[in-house]
């Protein structure tokens, strides 16, 4: 039970930090378009909010995984 | 303590097959009246709108090209007009210039030709008294001389005498 | 921001919802604390009622299914209806169905008076009841809406009203957006009723779960599941001939290869939908958790450090999950796009048809964003 938690923290921090790059490499490609393009930033957003929902999701599942090993579920 | 919050987690991940049967059929009879009566009423009142808009966004179209088609043709127009009334005037311009040319020369040969005959008349008058003055004097010196000289003289030998003489002043 | 707002005199509006949302949180936190000392209750069949009932909050108690809907003025326990050997047993409720003699309770669990187990568990529950709110608030808005466009207000004239030119620009944005963006078009219309009516329904299911004593019926593994499993029938139905062959005989691989790809594309076939039910539910659980154990925060606090230290830090907990909520109601919306997106995506890539000589060209400006490598 303890190794669990301690699984489960080390994850969700190595999850934040995937998360973390993932979610800023978008918005540092997201911000060069908009300036680069300023009148296609309405498609670049949407682009961006999606791309971000995918990290998230991937994350998030990643996420799960750590609160199933905190509640020691895998035993 | 933390620990007991996450108690009841091994039901987190469960599938509830019963559950998921409810849902299925709540999913399909929802379905099926958004299908039946809510969705075609507002899909088609959108395209309904949509196509309205859509048609009288084509006829203002058309119409601000029709508009913008007579206003061309109305410029088009006046532009002829224009060009017409210029060619007129120029037309009315050399017209009247040529008519003027021509009547000056006219004036021109008219008044020429009138000092021409007047100067003739003159020449012809002059020419008429001078034969009358002559005429005139040559009558008197006759007669003057007649008178002077009628008994010694012979008149014709005297006249052609004194005719050369006069012949010969008016040379001079 | 919200300590100026706390103290400004001026902001009346802003300061009368901030107090709005202290009173309503604080309500919510009776009712955690509530089901707290509910959780020993020995009727409550899914709850953790078992070893540590002295805890202050239960995170997975607010999260898990139930047999009763909270409400403000109690617990309402809902029928149970199981399904036992080709036999129907239905009783008002979970007491009911124990007092009957019918049916024991063992660890939580609970079987029929012989002890065979449950085959079917065809109760309604907390989240069923929320699945069935959303579904009957999607259907009464767009029932309304349809009889405004069936009088004439919105087809021949613009939309009256703020619900409704919402409800007509949510319309507008699947249909043109979402739906149209990634389905081809002469195809598009056959499925607009159907991504629309999802999109709605989970909106509706996420925005319930922002309620205090509400539950979101989305951050249940089994909603998403059947939710995801809608699309993954859907996307298998409108598969064309296309479809098809570059699942079972990839064009342009030697043979080899093909032997390696198929079974990858057949994997594939049930990643896709499979990461679009726990992209849901882990957004909406996660959501859930975080406000719960914030608020929570409160009370272990309490329990730490005594009142005085639990009800000043509140302040901190309170404005956070205020923040917090303002970013659920965006991700409960976020989440109904992209599920609605995701599924367009699918059936779009489902329904494609091109040459095989062509693939090799097409495949890179191809719209399908692939969830499982983004």
């Amino acid at each position: 039970m303890e190794l669990g938690l301690l699984a489960a923290g080390i994850g969700a921090g190595i999850i934040a930090i995937g998360a973390g790059i993932g979610i800023g490499m978008i918005g540092k490609g997201a911000v060069e378009s908009i300036a680069r393009q300023p009148e296609a930033s309405g498609d670049i957003r949407g682009a961006m909010i999606l791309t971000a929902a995918f990290i998230e999701g991937v994350a998030l599942i990643g996420a799960i995984i750590c609160i199933l090993l905190a509640l020691g579920v895998g035993g | 303590m933390m620990m007991s919050l996450f108690l009841a987690g091994s039901s987190l991940l469960s599938f509830n097959t019963g559950f998921a049967i409810w849902i299925l059929i709540s999913l399909i009879v929802f379905l099926g009246i958004m299908y039946k009566f809510a969705l075609p009423p507002i899909i088609k009142g959108i395209e309904e709108r949509e196509q309205s808009i859509q048609s009288s966004l084509d006829a203002a179209e058309k119409a601000l090209r029709e508009a913008e088609k007579i206003s061309k043709d109305n410029e088009e127009v006046v532009r002829e007009a224009e060009r017409t009334a210029q060619s007129i005037r120029k037309e009315a311009t050399k017209e009247v210039e040529e008519f003027r040319a021509e009547r000056m020369e006219k004036a021109k040969e008219e008044a020429e030709k009138l000092i021409e005959d007047a100067k003739k008349s003159i020449d012809q008058e002059k020419q008429k008294a001078l034969q009358e003055l002559r005429k005139e004097v040559t009558d008197l010196t006759i007669e003057a001389t007649t008178r002077l000289l009628q008994k010694n003289v012979d008149s014709e030998t005297n006249r052609k005498l004194i005719d050369e003489t006069i012949n010969d002043l008016s040379k001079n | 921001m919200f300590r100026h707002v706390f103290v400004s005199q001026s902001l009346s509006p802003l300061k009368v919802a901030f107090v709005t949302l202290l009173v309503l949180f604080g309500s919510f936190g009776v009712g955690l604390s509530a089901s707290a000392t509910g959780v020993a209750n020995a009727s409550d069949a899914d709850a953790a009622e078992t070893e540590e009932s002295s805890s202050p909050i239960d995170v997975m108690g607010k999260i898990a299914d139930h047999d009763y809907i909270e409400s403000p003025f109690g617990k309402v326990y809902l029928p149970r209806i199981f399904w036992v050997d080709g036999q129907f047993y239905t009783y008002s409720s979970t007491k009911k169905a124990l007092t009957s003699g019918d049916f024991i309770e063992k660890e939580g669990v609970i079987y029929r008076a012989d002890e065979t187990p449950i085959t079917i568990d065809l109760s309604i529950t907390s989240h069923l009841v929320y699945v069935w709110l959303g579904f009957i608030l999607a259907l009464l808005i767009s029932l309304w809406a349809a009889s405004r466009y069936r009088r004439g207000i919105g087809r021949t004239s613009a939309p009256k009203g703020a619900l409704h030119n919402i409800y007509e620009i949510l319309y507008l944005f699947i249909r043109d957006d979402v739906i149209q963006g990634y389905i081809p078009k002469e195809k598009a219309p056959r499925y607009t009723p159907l991504l629309f009516s999802m999109f709605m329904a989970i909106a509706f299911m996420n925005l319930f779960g922002l309620l205090p004593w509400a539950a979101t019926a989305t951050a249940d593994l089994t909603v998403t599941a059947t939710l995801a499993f809608v699309t993954f029938i859907v996307t298998q139905a409108s598969g064309t001939k296309t479809y098809w062959g570059h699942i079972f005989n990839f064009p342009g691989v030697p043979l080899l290869v093909k032997f390696i790809l198929t079974p990858v594309e057949i994997l594939g076939l049930f990643t896709k939908p499979l990461a679009l039910c726990f992209r849901l539910f882990a957004n909406m659980l996660s959501g859930k958790i975080m406000i719960i154990s914030i608020l929570g925060l409160i009370f272990i606090f309490t329990e730490l450090f005594g009142a005085t230290v639990g009800i000043g830090s509140s302040v901190i907990w309170v404005s956070l999950t205020a923040v917090l909520y303002g970013l659920k109601v965006f991700v409960a919306l976020l989440q109904a796009y992209i599920f609605t997106l995701l599924s367009a995506v699918f059936i779009g890539g489902a329904l494609e048809e091109h040459h095989h000589e062509e693939h090799d060209v097409e495949h890179d400006d191809v719209k399908v964003m692939d969830p499982i490598n983004a």
